[in-house]
């Protein structure tokens, strides 16, 4: 039958159960406020603000319906107004069933805000960075196994994670959720080269945040996986496609950032990285680096391209030629020590002076229509001391 | 032509200046850098190098085979000796942990150096029963050039055979 309510009772109640309710959420709400971080808790709002708005509604309407269901004195005290755990504990008329609702009620009272505590405790837990981070990685290998796809919207919490955490351990734990989950998808069957381009950029965001810029071991970290990328995109023979090109890209903006910012092991792990996409990104990171006057930096990147260039045979290849040349160009004109760095790439060459010459006139042509005029110009100014025979040695094949 | 070497060494990077540093200025040679077990072995597998300087510590990278022996020396690069584990795979007479497949012709020991902390008598049993002859221990006082000595150490060895 259901419970007779009078007015007394009804406020009676209603102040017990907001009183447990501001309690019961209040306490765990604070802890959430004071322990878990602002960019944690932005996520989980985000991700989870439906959820418990819905599951607080539910809790509060079943907590109110047993409440004045069960507890209600409507048979035992008819005509009182006052609630049975007001009514005066001395009163002799006071029956068994009497008694074990108000130990019920009483019950009631200090389970609820214990077990709220507890619930939000666990929830502090759940809300670690660690486990968010994780909690969202696995989401997302199981998503893109049903669907093929990666689903953007959670992606982006990892990467905003990513962005607003500490440098080191928090930049470091999205970094590696981002590694873990382009491995699980380059290694399943459904990958097609063009899943990962949100998640290769989310790399850039994470590192190059001017507010929280990403630390060494940040870096070291984002060059391993964008290198593990491509080389299972080569595995795969898709180092022509989306994600191929977005690692190439990502690759030469972090090189130029650590080459400007960052110590020297950490630009020649992006030199290295680079030596693997395209000799266009070593010219890039050379002329960097010999702009801010790190020239071992520079030199790695210089014999980086010399390699590169005799792999397709000398002057052969006109990218990575145009490349090398443009390069040596700017180690000409920059002192005698890079200069002469230079001239014993052009002793030990194994060309003709005729080859080279023509190399000079096509290099003048890429780097002058890539709108390198700085390059370009160098280029000339090579080309007019060679034929002037300024060098000091010429090439080793004359 | 630069001479191609690959060296397999975790600390690679951070000896960039150190060893790396005359390796760029000579001009000479064209170094290919792995940081671990797994990508050691796909280098080789892609490539043909003139020299192949090793680590005996290393870590086993991305692959499950190597991380399980590395596991069982509890993660330990000193214990686990994985650089010489790799170095029987290739060229072992037979006593191999993990069978390497696909390994190219030219990968025999002649081509081979091993530049690490360990010193000769701990490894020398080991060095011959692979053949290896090129030796450098790597201290505080390891020359600058030592990469070059080694390349042109195996070079010659090369030649003369």
């Amino acid at each position: 039958m259901p419970p007779q309510l009078t007015e007394t009772w009804a406020t009676a109640y209603l102040q017990i159960l907001i009183g447990l309710f501001i309690f019961a959420i209040g306490i765990p709400a604070f802890a959430f406020q004071l322990v878990v971080q602002e960019d944690v808790r932005h996520v989980t709002h985000r991700r989870m603000k439906m959820r418990i708005w819905h599951a607080s509604v539910v809790l509060l309407l079943l907590a109110c319906v047993s409440f004045i269901w069960i507890i209600h004195p409507a048979n035992l005290d008819q005509n009182s107004n006052v609630a049975p755990a007001m009514a005066p504990t001395e009163a002799p008329e006071m029956d068994k069933t009497y008694e074990i609702l108000q130990a019920y009620a009483g019950s009631i009272i200090v389970t609820i805000p214990i077990l709220a505590i507890m619930f939000g405790f666990k929830l502090l837990e759940n809300l670690k960075r660690e486990n968010v981070v994780q909690g969202l990685e696995h989401h997302l290998e199981k998503t893109f196994d049903q669907s093929g796809f990666i689903e953007d919207s959670t992606l982006s919490d990892i990467i905003y994670l990513g962005e607003h955490g500490k440098s080191g351990r928090e930049k470091k734990m999205a970094l590696d959720a981002l590694g873990r989950l382009a491995k699980h998808v380059q290694n399943s069957g459904k990958y097609k080269g063009c899943e990962l381009e949100e998640l290769i950029r989310g790399l850039k965001m994470i590192l190059d945040n001017g507010a929280r810029p990403g630390e060494e071991d940040d870096f070291y970290a984002a060059a391993a996986i964008l290198r593990d990328i491509w080389n299972r995109l080569s595995e795969h023979n898709l180092s022509s496609n989306h994600d191929a090109d977005m690692a190439r890209k990502t690759i030469k903006h972090l090189s130029i950032v650590a080459v400007v910012e960052k110590s020297e092991p950490t630009a020649l792990t992006y030199l290295e990285d680079a030596a693997m996409c395209d000799s266009g990104i070593v010219f890039e990171i050379g002329l960097s680096a010999l702009r801010t006057r790190r020239f071992l930096i520079a030199t790695a990147a210089l014999n980086k391209l010399e390699a590169m260039a005799e792999r397709h045979g000398l002057f052969v290849d006109y990218e990575s030629s145009s490349n090398l040349l443009g390069l040596l160009s700017h180690f000409m004109a920059t002192g005698l020590s890079t200069r002469l760095r230079a001239e014993s790439f052009f002793a030990q060459a194994e060309t003709s002076l005729d080859s080279l010459k023509s190399a000079l006139a096509t290099a003048f042509i890429y780097h002058y229509s890539n709108g390198s005029y700085d390059t370009s110009d160098r280029v000339a100014e090579l080309q007019t001391t060679i034929e002037s025979g300024g060098l000091r040695a010429g090439p080793a094949v004359a | 032509m630069k001479l191609k070497f690959l060296w397999i060494e975790d600390g690679a990077i951070a000896d960039y200046q150190t060893m790396l540093g005359p390796v760029f200025v000579s001009g000479k040679y064209d170094p290919v850098i792995a940081l671990n077990v797994a990508d050691g072995i796909r280098q080789l597998r892609q490539s043909r190098f003139d020299a192949v300087i090793v680590d005996i510590r290393l870590p086993p990278g991305e692959s499950s085979e190597w991380a399980r022996l590395y596991d069982e020396s509890r993660q330990n690069k000193a214990t686990a000796r994985l650089g010489l584990k790799v170095l029987y795979c290739l060229l072992g007479p037979g006593e191999e942990d993990i069978r390497i497949e696909g390994m190219p012709d030219w990968v025999k020991p002649d081509r081979f150096g091993v530049l690490t902390v360990e010193n000769k008598s701990e490894l020398q049993e080991d060095l011959d029963r692979l053949g290896i002859r090129v030796y450098r221990q790597k201290t505080a006082r390891t020359p600058n050039n030592v990469l070059i000595d080694m390349i042109e150490e195996i070079k010659r060895q090369m030649q003369t055979e």
